[in-house]
């Protein structure tokens, strides 16, 4: 039985242990897509006149083409905005209105301007995606090295990227490395958008080194989970059956 | 040997003989009963073997006497309420990640990382360091006590059986069934993360995995420890001691020293397993020093693990082999 037992414990812990070793880090140099803002939409009866903010992004609602286009986009982060319909709008129309935003919490302003001036149609817009903010897994332990070569929103502006390393601000247009005493995604964050404008992305080149990427089977681990919990259970049940333990 | 026999000469092992061969005639052939019997008066015969004459018997190894204490308390948990509540509380995992991804939703904005299938996994095991209090205080703090106050320790230790083995049995019991339910909950996360990831950090999560299996070992052994020197035994004080007591003083004191050396120590083993996860909330008292915590040592953590648990699991039988079996009605 010490046989059997030193086996089957050598065999689980050959496991555990290569199993690791399956997984590797990653050195990369890159370009991603993020969204640093609430995207919101809501519907909208036009009213006479013509488009004020062009922060916002107007599709009518028969253009379903379009907004799919922009829905898709947003979503898979991949892809160029479809141009909107800002310019076409007519009395009476069902709108689709987006708006990016840093705060979720907001009323999002539908400035009109038509003969008799500028009429405000704010309303409070749902939300439609959340921030997706650029994530780099560092292992605790790993130097983690990252400079952003570009950064620019889908309006063509540069955008200043930072990381608040214990209240000192780095700027990532330089080299920031830092070695991690704890596992944690790896974020950083963006200058505000000037005025009211909302950026529904942000397209950014980067040079890392130090992160992981995950590689392991996850089933695998479920079942050598699974696999000891049902010896553990069997145990118990056989020690359950067994009269001869009962007091 | 087949696998049956295995484990049979285990659980059932024969007892050691020293029996001398069979008395023969000058044939070579073995005496016939009335010859080897001495109850030849009385009518009734028997052979050596038939009476067991001239075997001696010893008691059973210690290794064997402990996985029968171990088996005996095993059977008790089979009976224990606490064992399936426990195991449904790990069952909750899955069932709120599928049946609620509002709430899971919610808790993302708390701090819930999802964006990795290892901090996935460590949202699902949000409340493991307070469950590793308190489970192991539930399975390991009362047993001992239960023993004297149920008045069964009275029959089973002057049974041919040392204390240790006594003592040792009953507690691997405890740390066995608390490792079995965490495991459930480790599978139980590891397989509704599944659901939106199909890999993983093996690496992290097998450290995790041996973080909580070192914090089941040193929690258990500290509530089975508090339970040997208490008289009814208590499944809330091991709880609170290990899970807010020491915890919060440690937090105040990390803060106003500026220096989190002591959060290496066993009572937050818990979250040093869902930090390396990637984990940055988890629902303890030590969730304040989870960003804080060195998590490049967890080998020493583990090292003070162990050498947490055999201090107190040799304070605990120090405890057990001094106690008076005296009844003092």
């Amino acid at each position: 039985m010490s046989k059997l037992t030193a086996i089957v414990a050598t065999m689980l812990m050959v496991v555990i242990t290569v199993v690791p070793l399956a997984s590797d880090d990653s050195d990369a140099t890159d370009s991603t897509r993020f969204s640093d803002s609430y995207i919101l939409q809501t519907t909208y009866k036009w009213a006479d006149g013509t488009v004020v903010r062009n922060d916002c992004l107007y599709y009518k609602e028969s253009n379903t083409e379009a907004i799919a286009a922009f829905e898709k986009c947003i979503e898979d982060r991949a892809g160029t905005l479809p141009a909107d319909d800002s310019k076409t709008l007519k009395a009476g129309e069902m709108v689709r209105i987006y708006y990016a935003t840093k705060s979720i919490a907001v009323e999002v302003p539908i400035t009109v301007r038509t003969a008799g001036g500028t009429e405000d149609k704010s309303q409070m817009f749902t939300g439609l995606v959340y921030p997706y903010p650029p994530g780099m897994f560092v292992k605790a332990g790993d130097s983690f090295t990252i400079q952003i070569t570009k950064a620019v929103d889908n309006y063509g502006k540069d955008v200043i990227c930072y990381v608040n390393d214990g209240g000192v601000i780095y700027d990532l247009s330089e080299p920031y490395t830092k070695t991690m005493k704890t596992t944690s995604e790896f974020k950083f964050d963006t200058d505000s958008p000037s005025g009211a404008d909302g950026r529904f992305y942000i397209d950014i080149e980067y040079e890392a080194s130090g992160f992981s990427v995950p590689s392991g089977s996850a089933a695998l681990f479920a079942g050598i989970c699974a696999a000891v919990t049902i010896a553990i259970f069997c145990i118990l049940a056989y020690a359950g059956m067994k009269p001869k333990w009962a007091k | 040997m087949n696998l049956k026999s295995l484990i049979k000469a285990v659980f059932e092992p024969t007892i050691s003989e020293d029996r001398p061969a069979p008395e023969k005639d000058e044939d070579g052939k073995p005496l016939d009963r009335e010859e080897a019997g001495t109850w030849c008066e009385t009518g009734y015969s028997a052979t050596d073997e038939e009476a067991h004459r001239d075997v001696s018997y010893s008691i059973k190894s210690p290794l064997h006497q402990t996985l029968e204490v171990f088996m005996v308390q095993m059977k008790l948990f089979s009976k224990m309420k606490w064992t399936y509540i426990l195991l449904f509380t790990a069952l909750l995992i899955p069932i709120i990640a599928l049946a609620a991804p509002d709430f899971i939703e919610l808790m993302s904005t708390f701090g819930y990382g999802g964006d990795y299938s290892t901090t996935r996994i460590a949202g699902l095991l949000f409340f493991l360091p307070l469950m590793l209090g308190l489970m192991t205080s539930i399975m390991c703090g009362t047993q001992m006590p239960s023993e004297f106050k149920e008045r069964t320790a009275y029959m089973n230790i002057p049974l041919p059986m040392s204390r240790a083995s006594f003592f040792f049995g009953k507690y691997l019991a405890g740390f066995v069934m608390c490792l079995g339910i965490f495991m459930f909950a480790y599978s139980m996360a590891i397989a509704t993360a599944l659901k939106d990831y199909d890999t993983i950090f093996p690496d992290l999560v097998s450290s995790s995995m041996i973080l909580t299996m070192v914090g089941v070992l040193a929690y258990s052994a500290t509530a089975y420890c508090i339970g040997c020197f208490t008289k009814k035994g208590s499944s809330i004080f091991p709880f609170a001691l290990m899970s807010f007591i020491i915890p919060l003083i440690i937090v105040i004191v990390c803060s106003q020293t500026d220096n989190y050396s002591l959060t290496l120590l066993p009572m937050f083993l818990g979250e040093a397993a869902l930090g390396i996860l990637g984990g940055t909330m988890s629902g303890s008292a030590g969730m304040v020093v989870l960003s804080s915590m060195d998590l490049t040592a967890t080998w020493l953590m583990v090292a003070i693990g162990i050498a947490w648990t055999a201090a107190f699991l040799a304070l605990g039988y120090f405890r057990t082999l001094r106690r008076e079996m005296r009844c003092r009605n």
